[in-house]
């Protein structure tokens, strides 16, 4: 059930998560497979934030930020989808895997939006450095350092704004299709559970750049795969 | 002539700190500049007053940008620079020259090393133990990301400070670029490992035969070769994801 609580914790590990993706450190916990146990724990079922993050983590990794280019933002569609999942789950006949797998479909669209937020930011920091720069005129140097850090809450705005539309949109995406999945003929969620994560590893190895990627990939799956079949 | 040092540990130690805050006002403009000033103003403060100080600054407020591990050790060397400058050894424009000439080869080795190779690799290494349903896994990622990672940015902002212009030398000895080429192939090994990994224990828990599985490899080979080619990874899942819908309808019309 939704309370103000865990919508303020969902909040709170989507600003640590959003500042970690651009603003400050970079130490990937803005990674899903960070983020989503992360507020799935705080939520209090850490396992399922540990499978939508599993589950979404290959999704987009090929997806870099080069340069000026912004990908979709896979930290807030982990965060709400994990909240989502968590929140909402109407409990049997509804599968809890199927369900994850709905909320994650149901927020992933919205993962673009967050790329117009993030430019947003972007654009609102424009205007930091050429009030650093008249700081400068003035010799005051502690104004400098203020604005520069002033960038980092906009960025934060962003990925809060991101957690909200992901949020709006996914109760919408998951109100009209639950009602879908509980009338289903039988559980999907063992197949799904083994073609999700598949899907991803597909779209990262569509997007590593190595010349013989798909010798060494059919290699290696013949060979694992062989083992396990012989071991039982 | 020597150098005569006035930066002491404490200034360096606070230097490197704020490079890790490097991307906070980053914009389209100018991108890292105003970061790049704010991480090395401790330092600036001590080698310059007053006037020198102002024009220093601004200075350091002209286009910059560049992976933000591999600018700690740009940082490093700017710092130096300034060092030198400041006690007039080298002319004033050499650091904004080092600065433009180093940013895109350092955001290239980086965006190809880090953003390419390693964190996928550390990503493929952890999914598959998140879904064996090893909780650690996350602390795996953490770790085989950010060992390299942070010990690069404090161990390159340092030998930056203590060369200068010879970081170049030290940047091309890491060969990072040579370095990613190899750990992509074993990326590639990894992700054909943990699909084959899924796919047995997948069928296991379906009870289908597992020679079902080898059909795995074509469609998935395929299916990165659309990705490749341009199609979305939420149409794919979306396909995916119908697919098995679709599939689970038919099996149990036909009592399969």
């Amino acid at each position: 059930m939704t309370t103000g609580s865990s919508l303020c914790t969902a909040a709170a590990v989507s600003l640590l998560a959003g500042l970690d993706r651009t603003a400050v450190l970079q130490l990937m916990i803005s990674r899903p497979i960070v983020a989503a146990p992360l507020a799935g724990w705080l939520l209090g079922n850490a396992a399922i934030g540990l499978e939508i993050g599993a589950f979404l983590e290959l999704l987009w990794l090929g997806r870099i930020p080069v340069g000026a280019s912004i990908p979709p933002d896979d930290t807030q569609v982990a965060i709400g989808c994990t909240f989502l999942a968590i929140t909402q789950y109407p409990g049997p006949p509804v599968p809890a895997t199927a369900f994850s797998i709905l909320c994650l479909l149901a927020a992933l669209p919205f993962g673009r939006i967050g790329g117009f937020f993030d430019r947003l930011a972007r654009r609102r920091n424009e205007c930091l450095w050429m009030r650093a720069q008249q700081a400068l005129d003035e010799q005051r140097y502690g104004v400098v350092n203020w604005l520069h850090l002033q960038g980092a809450l906009h960025f934060g705005m962003a990925s809060l704004l991101t957690l909200g539309v992901v949020l709006l949109g996914g109760f919408v995406g998951i109100s009209v299709f639950t009602p879908v999945l509980a009338s289903g003929p039988t559980d999907i969620s063992p197949w799904l559970r083994m073609a999700v994560p598949l899907a991803g590893i597909a779209a990262c190895l569509g997007t590593v750049n190595f010349r013989k990627s798909v010798c060494f990939y059919v290699l290696s799956f013949m060979v694992v795969y062989s083992l396990l079949l012989v071991s039982g | 002539m020597a150098l005569s040092r006035k930066i002491t540990g404490w200034i360096l130690w606070r230097v490197a700190l704020r490079g890790w805050f490097l991307q906070a006002s980053w914009n389209f403009g100018r991108m890292q500049n105003l970061g790049f000033l704010f991480a090395l103003f401790p330092g600036l403060r001590v080698l310059y007053q007053g006037a020198d100080l102002q024009r220093v600054c601004r200075r350091h407020l002209d286009y910059f940008n560049t992976h933000p591990v591999l600018a700690l050790p740009v940082l490093g060397a700017s710092l130096h620079l300034e060092e030198r400058i400041s006690q007039g050894q080298a002319p004033e424009m050499e650091v904004a020259e080092f600065k433009s000439v180093l940013a895109g080869p350092c955001a290239a080795m980086g965006d190809s090393f880090f953003w390419g190779t390693l964190r996928p690799l550390a990503a493929s290494i952890a999914v598959g133990l998140a879904l064996a349903g090893f909780w650690w896994s996350v602390a795996v990622f953490l770790l085989l990301y950010n060992a390299p990672s942070c010990g690069l940015r404090i161990y390159g902002f340092w030998q930056g400070y203590r060369r200068g212009y010879r970081i170049v030398d030290k940047l091309h000895r890491w060969g990072l670029s040579d370095l990613a080429y190899r750990l992509r192939a074993i990326l590639v090994m990894v992700l054909g490992g943990v699909s084959a990994w899924i796919t047995f224990s997948g069928l296991e828990s379906v009870r289908q035969p597992g020679h079902w599985g080898w059909l795995v490899v074509p469609v998935m080979v395929m299916v990165g070769w659309l990705v490749r080619r341009g199609l979305s990874s939420l149409a794919m899942l979306t396909g995916v994801v119908l697919l098995v819908w679709i599939g689970s309808h038919v099996c149990a019309s036909v009592g399969f």
